[in-house]
């Protein structure tokens, strides 16, 4: 059980980027009409960012 | 609501607490021995004030750790009697902090659907949430202390009520926050045992960033101080369990938001409480931690806390009393500032600097 909540713990940047950013850039694109480049969907382009972003939290441990 | 105190009027303490067994076991904070480590901080030799003529001694006394016995005694016993009038009259005023406690929870718990449902713009969510985060620790704070009610009183109900809703939009349990906050009132800027320490940093700027740094998720973060202290300086299982606690609560928390996120509701969570939880937590970690133990060297009674102009006045939160807190803990935050300025007479003479009060 503590392995598993550390392991959580650990990945937790990465499942918030691709959870909670990538929702977030996408609801923020759609509102201000802000159209994703490429013709992506605002969902993929949220995808694209948020889960790299995440994934670098996770291996720098910081997230700037 | 500055006083003067009597010369050399000897208050017994025992009648000073008016037999009120909290204020005895609160009051026994420090019974002054002879080798007491107060700060000092006057560097020349100053003659004690308002000694009766009798009891002023032959040669000529300093402040703070070069007061004599007697005198750190004496003047205790006039601090004592002081923060008694301020407890009394706190303990009448307590129900304030359980009426805003409940109503500022019931407002900040609404945010979230009245945003949904564009009742209320995201910005004024954002302003209102943030300051009632902020605002929900400061009342918590007070029952982290007991003051709404102690153990087996009648207010207990309400002081545990307060500790649980105040600590919520933090995300962190009233427990953990009890013991690390009692902790850091036992061993103020100890580098290794308090558990605010990591807060330290030499300006408002790099106070800003450190608080930004200690939330990161890798090694620079808080929590690493805060288990090591909860697991290996307590470990208690009582303090281990609330260690776990706590992190099951910022799990949860976290899939709260991720689960709104995914339902549509992202900007909704993010401006009511995702965002109002890293302003709140900046504000009380700068605001209300860093500032007043700023620069974090003294670890004695008088001079773990600092008499300041708070950089975020008006929204300080009485902060500027904050001394006042950290000698008697059971005097409401409210009443601290001046509970502080009636002491003054007192507290100068143990070294305290009033110069920016």
């Amino acid at each position: 059980m503590e392995s598993a909540i550390k392991q959580l713990i650990y990945w937790l940047p990465f499942l918030f980027g691709i959870g909670f950013i990538a929702p977030l850039i996408a609801q923020i694109m759609q509102v201000w009409h802000i159209a994703a480049p490429f013709g992506l969907s605002h969902a993929t382009f949220g995808v694209l960012i948020g889960a790299p972003w995440g994934l670098y939290a996770v291996w720098r441990g910081r997230w700037l | 609501m500055s006083g003067e105190i009597e010369g050399g009027q000897s208050v017994d303490t025992a009648k000073a607490v008016g037999g009120d067994p909290l204020m005895e076991k609160l009051l026994i904070i420090d019974e002054a021995p002879v080798d007491c480590p107060d700060r000092g901080s006057a560097e020349g030799l100053a003659p004690v004030r308002d000694l009766p003529a009798a009891d002023v001694p032959a040669i000529p006394l300093g402040r703070g750790d070069r007061l004599d016995a007697y005198v750190r005694r004496t003047l205790l016993q006039q601090e004592r009697a002081i923060a008694k009038k301020y407890y009394e009259m706190g303990q009448k005023q307590m129900w304030r902090y359980v009426a805003l406690t409940v109503v500022g929870f019931a407002v900040w718990a609404s945010l979230l659907p009245l945003t949904i449902l564009k009742i209320v713009p995201l910005w004024a969510a954002f302003i209102a949430s943030s300051l009632l985060t902020t605002g929900g620790y400061i009342v918590a704070h007070e029952a982290i202390h007991d003051n709404m009610g102690r153990k087996g009183s009648k207010g207990r109900f309400w002081n545990q009520l307060v500790g649980y809703l105040g600590m919520f939009p933090l995300l962190l349990p009233y427990k953990i926050a009890q013991i690390t906050h009692l902790e850091h009132h036992k061993w103020t800027n100890d580098p290794l045992r308090d558990p605010d320490y990591p807060d330290i940093a030499p300006t408002l700027p790099a106070a800003i960033f450190k608080y930004w740094l200690n939330r990161q998720p890798g090694k620079t973060s808080q929590l690493h101080h805060i288990r090591r202290i909860m697991v290996e300086e307590i470990g208690t299982p009582e303090a281990k369990k609330a260690f776990r606690n706590a992190i099951l609560m910022y799990i949860a928390g976290m899939f709260f938001f991720i689960a709104m996120a995914q339902a549509g509701y992202a900007i909704e969570v993010a401006c009511c409480w995702w965002l109002p939880r890293w302003t709140g937590l900046g504000h009380i970690r700068v605001g209300l931690s860093w500032e007043p133990h700023s620069p974090h060297d003294d670890t004695s009674r008088y001079g773990n806390t600092r008499l300041f102009q708070a950089n975020f006045y008006p929204l300080s939160y009485w902060i500027e009393g904050h001394l006042g807190h950290h000698l008697y803990p059971n005097i409401p935050a409210h009443l601290c500032k001046p509970m502080l300025a009636e002491m003054r007479p007192i507290l100068e003479q143990r070294g305290v600097d009033y110069t920016h009060f």
